[in-house]
């Protein structure tokens, strides 16, 4: 029986060069991705310490100040990470606003596929007159969410950046008082009105960083040992803790529930 | 009509077709394949259990070689097959299973030290010798000496398949999916290409080509019960049977395994017996023991599905909508146990018919499994009387089989048969011109398109479903396990009627394209043609061998039966036309099986007599002259040494 | 039991001059264990004999008859009609070619893929028939054939929002397959060569994690997990050099 020879495969090098267009383009992919994830991830890690902090209201103004006063002194930390937070959350927008559908049409057409998988018409056009029933797919409408939830944070979420940088860069014509992040401040702004923008700002927040952690871990730690099951309890976990937290310190900022705790 | 040429024509893609495209492209040939569907989803897919060959990698398969697997595909075939063809396959098929590593199968390996194995349904320990580690491993099958049967898990069918379809992606040959070939183009004993149906919109198309490969698998669906793949309904074989001057081989070894679960008749593997599982009758009774107190359950395959035919047969069956069948109970192997060893089985049984073996009864019946038979060649591949037509595979009656083939043989028989043939056939392309006449293609699709009008415009009344049922229910009910000369005359004057009723189908639908009903009415002459085939060839054969049994010639008859159909079909109006050649060389005289009992009938010949009158036997049956003389390839004797040191 | 089904079933015949697609109902008397690949059989020989759709191994195993069973994807043939409600509505596959009523041209994509990703064991080594085979440990054939389970239905990619909108995105099966071949230590091809290949927005990092892939593959792939390797190993790859 004669041999049958497979083709001989050429070493990798003489197909492929470093230069080549395709390595650049590939070397391109990947660090937008982990741009995009990464610059996810920490600000996800901020808001958990954020929304801590700031729950601290729920043991009175004088809890409040302190913590404040242990981000300002002696370092000026909350200057820097305003700065940081600043940055990562617009190059965030920028590189994670990517993978969002660029064309109306396609927006459309992710937008009902968000409901249903089946309205994802494909080659032939589902008649929306018709009866047939929609099934959802939970994570594919996670996904839709984050979306969504991304663009109001970015509405809310600059507003507010450009808020507390005037806070604390500034003294707010406020005369008397230092620069920086105090209960009074907080509360009284809170308190006139702003709670309905940081009810809806905290809600959203705590939604897209909950989904972007979950899809996160999946996508770069799904293994035989940890499954998309575990990922998605937490998933739970970090949405009903920090909701309900965040809804209790907006309370809390708006006046009624401040110090409730002690 | 559009015509498309290219030097090797393969019609079929399933394993068999593949590895002879790649065979022939290797040697630089313009080759075309073409398949009723996508490459893998071919019935090759759905083999799980394993291919033979005699690696004696695994410690349970030590001492094996291929003159011991050949001995037991000959004991197997019950003296049917042609000795040198299963030489040639068992010498091979080691290299083929390291070839198809070579490409990527992902086959399962042995492990070093000490395995938890069952054994006969009892829990054993062997112990692997880490000196073979790694190497390709193999499992135990029915019928064999030694553990000889190389897998990937449950999906050996699946890997090997993809395996090879990826090397046809990586030479570049063109696969035409949703294509079928319905009529062959030749004149004065050549064949040149096959007429070609569109599934995708229903265009006729030629092509041509030089040389012109069938492996089209096997025909079980003309059973209408059968574990076979739907698209199997012997449209290859009747490509072949319809030209009139080739000659089908042995139609009549049909293969019945006793466990196709009930109503879809999806195959449930032998290992639920061998681990324990039992068969129930209607009133929940364990009837095996009464018939066989030796086996019991563990029979082998023929005798156990005949056992249970007969207990139905006395109205011990359990009615359904579907028909009869018997339960197979697993309920006592535990839950632990069906949900690993048992996984697939348990799977089948939760999603196909709802019945979760944990706690409830499978219901099972013996089903047609396996065609031994089909388009007879020699052995380089090449038809009887038909130049420049080969055939291969499932659809092909090489020979190795005989009367009954063994578990793993087949599969392997594919690559092996499309490696050997598939040389062939590039050599014979090679030495060939392309002959386009387009006048003759242009006859015989014209003759199809007679046909279609005529099924679809005549006065024809018959329902091509109800037509198509009939033949099935015919066949199952007396073309089957147990077969007798007056249940076998019923059958061949039913299918006499089923033919007549065929001319006269109607198709209700005109809607153009694929037209599903319209593509059914055009098999069922086939159908009905084959089956016919099947029964006279039962009928007239009266012997019982491998899975031909005939209750009222219980003998296998090596005096006067020591040979092979064949059937011919020239008169399309006509009566088939039968004929006898010598099954080929002798080397192993016919003897005790070792399994199965039954009487025998010696030869009055010796075996040097008979063995004399092979090759101008088979040579005025039409066989072409093969590349080496017959017998170049069997080593004499050589299973001498084997038996005796045995001893 | 006892149950009347109706069937509401898209139909559409592209080869059928001014058809315009549209829902047909067809009603069938229930019986125990019918499945959707019968009950389609029946409504063909009874009712609709110009009904197209595809079945080969009626047992789950060709993967050729993934349909829309109620807004999901999966295979028709392992499906049994009494884990449905009275109404059941099939429609062919989305993102794939239509070819008519339920039957869409999956092989087609699926050849297209395998040909973008050579799907195919590249080596320099040659056969040698008298040679040995080269040995593989039995945990890397196992984790190779973990991937190689997949029989192309399509599922994964009707249920993928992503394929929908990108179609040059490889989609989970495409991806799948190139963790099989990344498994393989038979596969000599370099870390750039794969990284050219996987890095990509056609590839691995087209996927944005909606997960339906893994919801509706009816092998249950460990497609998650897959993924997860790819992106570690080409991140890994691009910090190699
Ligand atoms: C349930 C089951 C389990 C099995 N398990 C095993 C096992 O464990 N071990 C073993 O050794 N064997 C097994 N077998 C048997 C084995 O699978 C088959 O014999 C073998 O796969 C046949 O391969 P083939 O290439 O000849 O044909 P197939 O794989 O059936 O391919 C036929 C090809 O021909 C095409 N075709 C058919 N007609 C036409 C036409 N008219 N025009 C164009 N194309 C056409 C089809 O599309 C297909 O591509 C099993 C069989 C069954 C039913
Ligand atoms: C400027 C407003 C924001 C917009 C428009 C936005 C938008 C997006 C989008 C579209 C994604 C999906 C990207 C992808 O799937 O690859 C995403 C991911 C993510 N975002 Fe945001 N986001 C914003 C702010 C934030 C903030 C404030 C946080 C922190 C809580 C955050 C945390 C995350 C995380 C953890 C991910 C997952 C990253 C990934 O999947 O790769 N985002 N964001
Ligand atoms: C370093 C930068 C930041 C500082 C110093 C800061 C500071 C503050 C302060 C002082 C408050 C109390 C309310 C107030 O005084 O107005 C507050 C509330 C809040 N901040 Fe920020 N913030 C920062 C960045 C962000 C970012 C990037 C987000 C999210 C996009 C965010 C989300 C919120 C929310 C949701 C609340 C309301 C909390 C609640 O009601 O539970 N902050 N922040
Ligand atoms: S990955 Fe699963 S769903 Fe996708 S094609 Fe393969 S088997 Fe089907
Ligand atoms: S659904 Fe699609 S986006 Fe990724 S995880 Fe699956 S391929
Ligand atoms: S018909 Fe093969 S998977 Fe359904």
């Amino acid at each position: 029986m004669t041999p049958l020879d497979t083709e001989l495969y050429p070493d990798a090098a003489s197909r492929h060069g470093k230069t080549s267009e395709a390595y650049q383009i590939a070397r391109k992919a990947l660090r937008d991705e982990w741009i995009s994830g990464l610059t996810g991830a920490v600000l996800a890690a901020f808001i958990w310490f954020h929304l801590l902090f700031e729950s601290s209201i729920l043991f009175g103004r004088s809890v409040y100040d302190r913590l404040a006063l242990l981000l300002e002194h002696p370092l000026p930390l909350a200057h820097i990470t305003l700065i940081v937070v600043g940055i990562v959350f617009f190059v965030h927008f920028i590189w994670a606003s990517r993978k969002i559908p660029g064309k109306l049409r396609e927006r459309k057409k992710m937008l009902e596929l968000g409901v249903s998988i089946k309205q994802a018409a494909g080659r032939w056009e589902q008649d929306t007159k018709s009866d047939i029933s929609l099934r959802k797919h939970f994570e594919t409408s996670l996904w839709i969410w984050q979306v969504r939830t991304g663009m109001a944070v970015l509405a809310a979420g600059a507003f507010h950046l450009i808020l507390i940088t005037w806070n604390v860069f500034t003294d707010m014509g406020i005369v008397g008082q230092n620069p920086g992040i105090s209960a009074d401040i907080a509360v009284s702004r809170v308190a006139s009105g702003l709670w309905i923008l940081y009810a809806v700002l905290m809600a959203a927040v705590v939604f897209h960083m909950a989904i972007g952690v979950y899809r996160l871990l999946v996508k770069w730690f799904a293994d035989t040992w940890f499954v998309r099951k575990y990922a998605r309890v937490f998933y739970h976990f970090l949405l009903w803790f920090f909701l309900i937290l965040g809804t209790a310190t907006t309370i809390g900022l708006a006046g009624p529930w401040e110090g409730i705790l002690v | 009509m559009r015509v498309i040429t290219s030097d090797v024509l393969v019609i079929g893609a399933g394993l068999a077709g593949e590895r002879t495209a790649i065979a022939c492209a290797k040697e630089g040939l313009d080759v075309m394949i073409l398949s009723l569907v996508p490459p893998r989803r071919s019935h090759s897919s759905a083999a799980q259990g394993g291919m033979q060959a005699a690696l004696a990698n695994s410690v349970m398969g030590e001492g094996d070689n291929p003159t011991v697997h050949w001995l037991d595909t000959v004991k197997g075939s019950d003296w049917g097959c042609d000795q040198e063809v299963a030489r040639i396959f068992a010498d091979n098929a080691p290299i083929a299973m390291r070839e198809m590593a070579h490409f990527g199968v992902p086959w399962n390996r042995v492990k070093g030290g000490e395995q938890q194995v069952f054994i006969k349904g009892k829990k054993a320990t062997i112990t692997e010798d880490s000196v073979n580690e790694g190497l390709i491993t193999a499992r135990a099958f029915g019928g064999t000496a030694k553990w000889r049967t190389c897998y990937t898990a449950d999906g050996t069918g699946h890997t090997v398949l993809y395996t090879m379809d990826n090397m046809v992606l990586q030479m570049g040959i063109p696969v035409h999916d949703r294509m079928e070939a319905i009529r062959l183009i030749h004149r004065d004993g050549r064949c040149i290409g096959a007429i070609v149906r569109s599934l995708r919109d229903g265009e006729i198309l030629a092509y041509v080509a030089k040389a012109t490969v069938i492996a089209t698998g096997g025909y079980g669906r003309i059973y209408g019960e059968s574990t076979n793949a739907i698209i199997n309904e012997g449209t290859g074989s009747w490509l072949a049977l319809q030209t009139g001057i080739v000659p089908l081989g042995n139609m009549e070894a049909v293969q019945v395994h006793p466990t196709g679960i009930v109503p879809t008749d999806i195959l449930v593997t032998e290992g639920c017996r061998g681990d324990g599982g039992l068969l129930l009758d209607v009133d929940e009774y364990r009837f095996m023991p009464d018939y066989e107190p030796e086996k019991m359950e563990l029979a082998s395959r023929d005798v156990v599905s005949r056992r249970m035919k007969e207990h139905m047969l006395k109205g011990k069956g359990v009615k359904s909508d579907y028909g009869e069948h018997l339960w197979l109970d697993l309920r006592h192997l535990g839950e632990q146990h069906l949900k690993t060893k048992l996984r697939e089985v348990y799977d089948i049984c939760m999603y196909f018919i709802g019945v979760n073996p944990i706690t409830e009864l499978v219901p099972v019946r013996p089903t047609q499994h396996y065609s031994m038979g089909g388009i007879r060649v020699n052995k380089d591949g090449h038809a009887y009387n038909l130049e420049g037509l080969f055939a291969l595979g499932e659809v092909a009656c090489w020979d190795m089989h005989g009367f009954n083939r063994l578990g793993g043989n087949s599969l392997a028989e594919t690559v092996v048969a499309g490696m050997v043939i598939g040389k062939e056939v590039a050599k014979y392309a090679l030495q060939t011109d392309l002959s386009i006449e387009l006048g003759l293609a242009e006859e015989a699709a014209q003759m199809e398109r007679r046909k279609m009008d005529s099924l679809l415009n005549g006065d024809g009344t018959e329902n091509v479903y109800e037509v198509r049922d009939e033949i099935g229910r015919i066949l199952t009910k007396y073309v089957h396990i147990f077969r007798t000369g007056e249940g076998l005359q019923t059958a061949v004057d039913e299918l006499k009627k089923q033919i007549e009723r065929a001319k006269n189908v109607k198709v209700r639908t005109t809607a153009p394209g694929m037209n599903p009903e319209l593509s059914t009415a055009l098999r069922i002459e086939g159908m009905a043609k084959q089956a016919y085939t099947i029964a006279k060839g039962a009928l007239d054969r009266t012997e019982s061998r491998g899975a031909h049994y005939r209750e009222d010639y219980p003998a296998r008859d090596d005096s006067n039966w020591l040979n092979r159909t064949l059937v011919r079909w020239p008169d399309p109006d006509g009566e088939p036309v039968y004929e006898y050649e010598p099954v080929g060389l002798l080397d192993l005289p016919p003897g005790d099986r070792g399994y199965g009992g039954g009487q025998m009938i010696d030869m009055t010949k010796t075996v040097d007599e008979y063995n004399e009158q092979v090759d101008p036997g088979q040579t005025a049956k039409g066989r072409l002259s093969p590349s080496e003389a017959t017998g170049a390839r069997l080593p004499k004797e050589a299973w001498r040494a084997e038996l005796e040191g045995k001893e | 039991m006892g149950r009347t089904l109706t069937f509401k079933i898209f139909r559409y015949n592209p080869t059928k001059d001014n058809d315009q697609p549209h829902i047909e109902a067809y009603r069938l008397e229930e019986i125990p264990r019918l499945n959707v690949f019968s009950a389609l059989n029946m409504i063909r020989e009874q009712q609709a004999p110009d009904l197209m759709y595809d079945f080969v191994c009626r047992a789950g195993i060709c993967g050729s008859c993934a349909m829309m069973i109620n807004g999901r994807p999966t295979l028709a043939c392992r499906t049994l009609t009494s884990d449905l409600p009275d109404t059941i509505e099939l429609f062919p596959l989305p993102f794939f070619k239509l070819l008519g009523d339920l039957s869409v041209d999956t092989g087609v994509w699926f050849r297209e893929m395998g040909e973008r990703l050579e799907s195919w064991i590249h080596t320099q080594k040659q056969f040698d028939p008298e040679a040995q085979e080269e040995r593989m440990d039995n945990a890397t054939a196992n984790k190779i054939y973990e991937s190689e389970r997949c029989i192309e239905c399509g599922c994964c990619i009707a249920g993928c929002a992503t394929a929908q909108v990108y179609p040059d995105f490889l989609g989970a099966a495409g991806l799948n397959r190139i963790g099989r071949f990344l498994f393989d230590p038979r596969d000599e091809r370099g870390d750039q060569e794969w990284f050219e290949l996987v890095s990509t927005d056609e590839g691995v990092f087209g996927c944005l994690g909606m997960m339906a892939c893994d919801d509706v593959c009816p092998k249950d792939l460990p497609l998650l997990e897959v993924f997860a390797y790819i992106r570690r190993k080409v991140s890994g790859m691009a910090l190699a050099k």
